[in-house]
């Protein structure tokens, strides 16, 4: 009976979160990063399908979506530090650290692996993709290149937010 | 000298040896004109089978002089290690391909864009292995 009251009053006066602060802005991270390169990507395989790619067009969607991803994480973040400032002003401590190397070691090795296989792809990105979509210029190829290690990149920062919300909700 | 800090430095020196080599002919042939990309499609074979062939044999009689070490498990130090220097390397790598990706794709050629990608992975490698020798030679426990 009284540890049952211990614990009540301990979440009474404590207000300790259920969710660690990290934990918090790595969902952050993933729900805008699926979202706003979710749409990035998916208008760009419309123009592609298509088969008129217009590199200037895009530099502007691509442009859009890096201020979008900013503008929206950089609010998310302050809000949830504005709500619990006692966290967001902690530094992080050793689990937090172990949780961060373990899933920048998964991250890295996802992206390697992609980098490397963008570069195998890419006489097939530079000399059969601009010929089948009917655009064979340079820019054309050099855009499909760009596009294909902006995509490696963001399915590792994709992979570094979700390993590490799985160690967090591991350990919690 | 731990196992693992000696296969670092092998890997390190047969990678800087091979794109030393690599990247050295490539500025060499930049001056007679601009390569395809078939045509560092062989020197980059060469580079990344003669680094192979160097760990590999290399890896084989370090192998069989530390016998006992090298069927140890990597304790949870090592471990540690591994993950500290793989952590670096993304950052490194991750702020490369946002040179490469990114920014190059505006106004250099495909072979540009290949070789500085190719540059930042060994880059984002020997920070890796640096950081995992200096880990082991300054006593690092995590």
């Amino acid at each position: 009976m009284s540890n049952i009251i211990y614990i009540e009053c301990y979440r009474a006066n404590m207000e300790k979160s259920l969710m660690a602060y990290r934990e918090k802005v790595q969902w952050v991270s993933l729900a805008t990063m699926l979202l706003v390169w979710g749409a990035y990507f998916a208008r760009l395989a419309a123009s592609l399908a298509a088969g008129r790619p217009i590199p200037g067009e895009t530099l502007g969607g691509f442009a859009g979506a890096v201020v979008l991803l900013v503008v929206i994480q950089v609010a998310a973040i302050v809000a949830i530090a504005i709500h619990r400032p006692s966290e967001a002003e902690q530094p992080a401590d050793p689990r937090e650290r172990e949780i961060e190397r373990r899933a920048g070691s998964g991250a890295y090795a996802v992206l390697s692996l992609l980098v490397v296989a963008v570069m195998l792809a890419t006489p097939l990105l530079t000399i059969v993709a601009p010929v089948a979509l009917g655009r064979p210029s340079g820019t054309v190829a050099a855009m499909l290149v760009g596009n294909a290690l902006l995509a490696a990149l963001v399915l590792a920062a994709i992979v570094h937010s979700l390993w590490q919300i799985l160690l967090f909700r591991r350990q919690s | 000298m731990a196992y693992r800090e000696k296969l670092a430095w092998l890997t390190l020196g047969a990678m800087l040896i091979a794109y030393a080599v690599y990247f050295t002919w490539l500025a060499l042939a930049m001056r007679q004109g601009e390569p395809t990309l078939l045509g560092i499609l062989l020197p980059f074979g060469l580079a990344a089978g003669g680094q192979g062939i160097l760990v590999a044999g290399a890896g084989a009689v370090l192998a069989a002089s530390a016998r006992r070490e090298r069927q140890d498990r990597a304790d949870e130090r090592d471990r540690a290690i591994a993950r500290r220097g793989a952590t670096a390397a993304y950052y490194v790598l991750l702020a490369g391909m946002i040179l490469v990706g990114v920014v190059m794709p505006f106004g250099e050629p495909a072979w540009r864009i290949v070789n500085a990608a190719l540059l930042a992975i060994v880059v984002a490698e020997a920070g890796r292995l640096l950081l995992i020798i200096s880990s082991y030679r300054r006593g690092w426990h995590g």
